[in-house]
């Protein structure tokens, strides 16, 4: 099922005021694709799924599944939820406590009035895929949270829906659980081949599992693209902040051009820019800009060397197969990693930054 | 088939949906408890009002006589005897039972083995129906066989049987007392709940903080308690002063008028077919009961706010 | 006396006392039912044990008592039924759906229960007998159902606002409508609430007299309370014997009850009164 949004607007009457959710969104969600939400608490990513799903009405904009509009304001249309044929997994699972697994599983077919025997079938058809058979006769306060997980997994795949809305399903599972189950998320939806969204303010997961990521903020749609595309070429400083951890370094610099070449300084070192981005400087129009370098590409070298700066120690932490190193050069500090593993707190280290890694923003 | 027309028709299957609007649904759920209420409550107040601008009696023509009830009402001393005795039980009986119905949930608040079977003693009275406690107690206030003139000879604390229901004084107390049977128990349910949501940190505290018994109580447990006590103090005044089924059964409103209650008063002239004049009466009633939860929203606000 | 003594010593008193002072007017009641003179606390009469009202009352033609407990179950059942399935209803517009004017409802509903029965008579008299419905069991069902439909709303949206919002929007995404996630999912989960709610306003209607009392005029319809409040006997002597057996033959389910699902009441009643 391929999904379309256009020009998609939500707004909400609070006892604040007016809150605008949702604002001027378009985009296009390809058949199959496990398509990632990712924002900071807020930003909008959970009202997105419930527009999808049918639980909200848009305020404006046009909402279509396979050319079909499934919701239109302006042209007076909304589908209601269950003529979606949407699937859905809430953060809290969401489970119907007076009914036992198997009734939890088995109520969306019930309620379409599908036979016993199919309903049968089916059930222990997901079950099995789940790895939940053995619970069948549990109610859900007698699981545990990683079973509860997987039970609303099952009660959302049952149906064999056209698409397929999850909302932070990880969040409530310890870190070694949610691994682990992560991976077969990603293993169950390629089997599936469901056109699946995925809300999650978790960078960490978007990378892992998206085919394509769309990060959001404040309502607005900030930046779309492959996990690899969102962390080598962010197209904003917020999404080069958000994806990568540790996140990436923000510093203040200076442009310079002089003649054919790009020069960028801070702290009196000056940085020649490759030619790759010296087209980029050229769009912008002022003088500060925002140098973004990630930690991995923040070099540390032990002689002095054209273009490098140096700084002082100020706190080192071992993450076992690296090292995190913060470096305090003037007013400001640099987040490096390195793979070493010998370094004294205050010593003074030579670092510089690897050319082509460097990220421009306005500023 | 062309493009235009597999346009046309993906637009025509999509519109066939209809749009619902939420405010709509929630009509649809709302309707049946707005029609009862409408038709069973709203109706027949209003019914009333009318009503009382009306010479309405049984047999005869039904007349426009705009506020002759009321004039010939506010001239009736029995009229105002009911007023009286009415606003006069309601002054003494709420104190009386809120008191009671406060000192009750202190004891039941307490975790001791057969809490649960006295806080289930204390509901029995609030149970059983008014009529059947008023016969019971009509029994007890008996003169020549009564339970209560037997214990009090008993105790000797007096020498000859109290006449309970023909004198004026006596009888009025014993309403109260029987009154204060009934609902205590609801009084006490309700201080009860309140009691039990002060969390027992701050008891905890208090005593570290070398606050005893009577300290605790004072600054403590009676102003947490303010808001709940206010809620019942207005609602058992309001309930107070419609005062009915007791009065029918322990007295008919007698010695002599003595406690008749407004419900009761304006009852007697429904029974006998004056509809025009007993809802006079039930406005004054229903106008006074207003005033008071008027008062009630009012203070309750103000104590929301307060807290 | 120290202060943990005192306080035990006025919990010891409290507790006697508020033991005693509910149910000795109740025992009285079964003693008379049970007695044979009626003033048996009288100087020269004594308690002797007799079953002979109780059999009065349920043998004798002109007491009507089965009639009378017939009408008075078949009438507060529907009422609490009815009562808790429209409560239901409007609980859930009120807790899951928007609409304006929430809270001008729920307070327009608050006030509508204070008004006083004795308003309501003479115009529901009026219009029953318009219908015809004088003396039967509609004229009274209907006005309970209206009149116990405020308490048992305040007490339902208590309940209901504490079911999470997600178990709805599953329903929805799992093929219901909105009835159907009441029915389905709502009324399940808050069972234990829906059972109070209806608890109450059956014991609300069984106790029920201004209504009953104006609204029907014979046995065929005659409630419990105005039966017992009107029964006079046939001699001009009041027959307390077979008064209290009666009473206590009416009494006594209600009590039980009220005793099996005290916890249940209690808490339908704290959350209708303090949320109000």
């Amino acid at each position: 099922m391929k999904i379309v949004c256009r020009h998609l607007r939500k707004r909400f009457l609070t006892m604040r005021g007016v809150v605008e959710a949702v604002k001027d969104l378009s985009l296009e969600v390809e058949k199959g694709e496990f398509f990632v939400f990712l924002g900071p608490s807020g930003c909008g990513k959970s009202t997105l799924l419930n527009l999808t799903a049918g639980l909200e009405k848009p305020t404006d904009g046009e909402i279509l599944f396979n050319d079909r509009i499934v919701a239109a304001p302006k042209k007076k249309i909304f589908i209601p939820p269950r003529e979606r044929n949407v699937a859905m997994v809430f953060q809290s699972y969401a489970l119907y406590p007076h009914l036992n697994v198997f009734e939890n599983i088995a109520f969306p077919l019930r309620v379409s009035k599908e036979k016993d025997r199919e309903i049968n079938k089916s059930v222990q058809e997901v079950s099995t895929m789940l790895g939940i058979r053995d619970l069948m006769e549990r109610k859900p306060g007698e699981l545990s949270g990683g079973q509860r997980q997987r039970v609303s997994i099952a009660r959302a795949i049952v149906r064999r829906p056209d698409v397929f809305l999850l909302d932070e399903p990880l969040s409530n599972l310890d870190a070694q659980l949610r691994m682990s189950t992560r991976g077969e998320l990603k293993r169950l939806q390629r089997e599936l081949e469901v056109t699946t969204l995925y809300v999650t303010h978790d960078q960490t997961e978007a990378m892992t599992l998206g085919d394509r990521v769309a990060v959001l903020k404040d309502g607005f749609l900030v930046q779309v693209g492959t996990p690899a595309e969102l962390y080598e070429k962010p197209k904003s400083s917020f999404v080069a902040t958000f994806i990568g951890s540790p996140p990436m370094n923000l510093i203040l610099a200076q442009v310079k051009q002089e003649e054919e070449r790009v020069i960028l300084s801070f702290d009196d070192v000056s940085v020649v820019l490759p030619p790759e981005q010296t087209e980029k400087i050229r769009g912008m129009a002022k003088e500060d800009v925002l140098m973004g370098i990630r930690p991995e590409h923040v070099t540390l070298l032990e002689q002095e060397r054209e273009s490098t700066y140096s700084g002082r120690l100020s706190s080192i932490e071992p993450l076992g197969r690296e090292t995190l190193l913060r470096i305090r050069t003037g007013q400001k500090e640099v987040v490096a990693l390195s793979s070493h593993k010998h370094y004294h707190l205050n010593e003074t280290v030579r670092f510089f930054f690897e050319p082509g890694r460097i990220h421009l923003f306005d500023y | 088939m062309d493009r235009v027309k597999r346009k046309n028709i993906t637009l025509w299957i999509s519109r066939r949906s209809t749009t619902f609007s939420e405010s709509f649904q929630a009509t649809r759920f709302l309707a049946p408890l707005f029609l009862f209420v409408a038709l069973f409550i709203l109706l027949p107040v209003m019914g009333s009002f009318v009503d009382s601008l009306f010479l309405d009696v049984t047999f005869r023509q039904r007349k426009f006589v705009f506020f002759e009830n009321f004039e010939q009402l506010f001239r009736d001393p029995a009229f105002w005897g009911a007023f009286r005795f009415t606003c006069l039980f309601a002054l003494v009986s709420v104190p009386v039972e809120t008191f009671l119905g406060l000192m009750i949930a202190l004891v039941i608040n307490e975790r001791f083995p057969g809490r649960d079977l006295l806080r289930a003693c204390v509901l029995i009275p609030w149970a059983i129906p008014a009529t059947v406690s008023g016969r019971i107690f009509e029994l007890i206030y008996n003169y020549s066989f009564g339970a209560a003139n037997y214990l009090l000879e008993a105790l000797l604390i007096t020498e000859e049987p109290v006449n309970w229901l023909g004198t004026e004084m006596e009888a009025f107390f014993a309403l109260v007392a029987a009154d204060a049977w009934k609902t205590t128990p609801f009084c006490a349910i309700i201080l009860l709940s309140g009691l039990s949501a002060i969390p027992e940190d701050l008891y905890q505290q208090a005593r570290i903080d070398r606050a005893n018994f009577a300290q605790r109580f004072f600054r403590l447990t009676l102003p947490l308690l303010k808001p709940v006590v206010i809620v019942v103090l207005i609602f058992r005044t309001i309930e107070a002063l419609r005062i009915f089924d007791l009065v029918f059964v322990l007295t008919g409103g007698g010695p002599g008028g003595a406690t008749n209650s407004l419900s009761l008063y304006a009852f007697g002239y429904f029974s006998a077919g004056d509809f025009g004049y007993a809802s006079a009466c039930s406005v004054v009633l229903f106008i006074v009961a207003f005033a008071f939860s008027w008062i009630f929203l009012k203070v309750g606000r103000f104590q929301r706010e307060a807290i | 006396m120290n202060e943990g003594r005192l306080k035990s010593l006025l919990l010891v008193i409290g507790g006697i006392v508020t033991f005693l002072v509910p149910l000795t007017p109740f025992f009285y009641m079964v003693l008379t039912g049970l007695s044979e003179h009626h003033d048996f606390l009288s100087a020269d009469k004594s308690f002797v044990f007799t079953l002979s009202h109780f059999h009065a009352v349920l043998a004798s033609e002109s007491s009507h008592f089965m009639a009378f407990v017939r009408n008075t179950l078949i009438v507060s059942a529907a009422s609490a039924v009815i009562s808790v399935c429209i409560a239901s209803m409007a609980a859930y517009a009120v807790t899951r759906l928007s609409f304006r004017g929430k809270m001008a409802f729920m307070l327009v509903i608050l006030a509508l229960s204070m008004f006083p029965p004795i308003s309501l008579v003479g115009y529901l008299f009026k219009l029953m007998s318009g219908l015809g419905w004088i003396n039967t069991y509609q004229a009274l069902v209907f006005p309970y159902v209206a009149w116990t439909l405020p308490l048992s709303l305040w007490i339902l949206v208590s309940y209901f606002s504490n079911i999470p919002r997600d178990l709805d929007r599953a329903g929805l995404v799992d093929g219901c409508s909105r009835l159907q996630i009441l029915i389905k999912v709502i009324f399940p989960v808050a069972a234990p609430g829906i059972f109070s709610t209806a608890l109450l306003s059956f014991i609300f209607a069984f106790n029920e007299f201004m209504f009953a009392l104006m609204l029907t005029t014979d046995y065929s319809a005659r409630t419990i309370p105005v039966g017992i409040a009107l029964f006079e006997g046939l001699h001009g002597q009041i027959p307390w014997g077979e008064i209290m057996a009666a009473a206590t033959m009416t009494t006594i389910p209600v009590v039980i009850l009220a005793l099996i699902f005290q916890r249940r009441i209690i808490q339908g009643l704290t959350r209708g009164a303090v949320k109000g």
